[in-house]
């Protein structure tokens, strides 16, 4: 067995392992289908969701201009191998931002996600 | 509506007509992530300038020209004629609010894209003025 195949198979029984301190979180991406010059608005595809296991590591709040909560969240970069492509993750019901990964390095991610508050 | 949403409804009807479909050119506005990925214009309407009166304005359309990167300019140059054909010296009055009036079209030369280099972007620009009524 190669490292990168260890290192996955123990990241995913990791997990497991940490039970309920991983939680289901939906990645969701608006699909666009086009734009009409008529309306000139964009014809809205819908909504599509990308169920994933992710850690949320720490939260901060800043209140100096605006109220905005940030959270650190981890998870197997095999779950989600590109944020960019989502708009917004779905926490306890609660629609986060995505910010910069932190941390990707090609086993785990650690994404900064911050929402209004 | 206001002068720039007027100035919108006049530029955004050329793209919207069927003569221009009809062209199968995929055009998007700006701040619009397009998922074409060999061939298409994108258009960005920039009012910068100010018009004749408070209602008016005046400035430019740049239509960024994309084609497949490593094939020569005449797709490109076809393109800048087509977008020509329908803007260099035309006058719109779709939003019925006021009249866009068009100049002539020049094209800047072409360079592979930063962002995806298996594309080669060109920039046709044309100057506008929009007259509103005082």
């Amino acid at each position: 067995m190669g490292y990168s195949t260890l290192i996955s198979k123990s990241l995913k029984k990791a997990f497991i392992a940490v039970q309920d301190l991983a939680q289901d979180v939906t990645f969701q991406k608006r699909t666009v289908s086009d734009f009409s010059f008529g309306t000139k608005q964009v014809v809205d595809g819908g909504t599509v969701g990308t169920v994933v296991k992710a850690i949320p590591v720490a939260t901060k709040k800043k209140s100096s201009k605006r109220n905005i909560k940030r959270q650190e969240l981890m998870f197997k970069h095999a779950d989600v191998p590109d944020v960019t492509l989502y708009d917004s993750v779905v926490i306890s019901g609660v629609a986060w931002k995505l910010g910069a990964p932190i941390v990707s390095d090609g086993f785990i991610v650690l994404l900064e996600v911050y929402t209004e508050i | 509506m206001g002068k720039f949403n007027d100035l919108l409804t006049d530029i955004f009807s050329v793209f919207d007509s069927a003569a221009w479909v009809a062209e199968s050119i995929a055009t998007h506005p700006s701040n619009y992530i397009s998922s074409s990925s060999t061939e298409y214009v994108r258009i960005t309407i920039i009012p910068a300038g100010g018009g004749i009166n408070p209602q008016s304005a005046a400035g430019h359309l740049i239509a960024d020209i994309f084609t497949p990167a490593g094939e020569g300019p005449t797709r490109t140059f076809a393109i800048a004629d087509i977008l020509d054909t329908y803007l260099a010296n035309q006058v719109l009055t779709t939003s019925g609010s006021g009249t866009t009036q068009f100049q002539d079209g020049a094209l800047g030369s072409d360079k592979v894209d930063e962002d995806n280099p298996s594309l080669s972007r060109a920039t046709y620009s044309i100057s506008f003025n929009y007259f509103g009524a005082n």
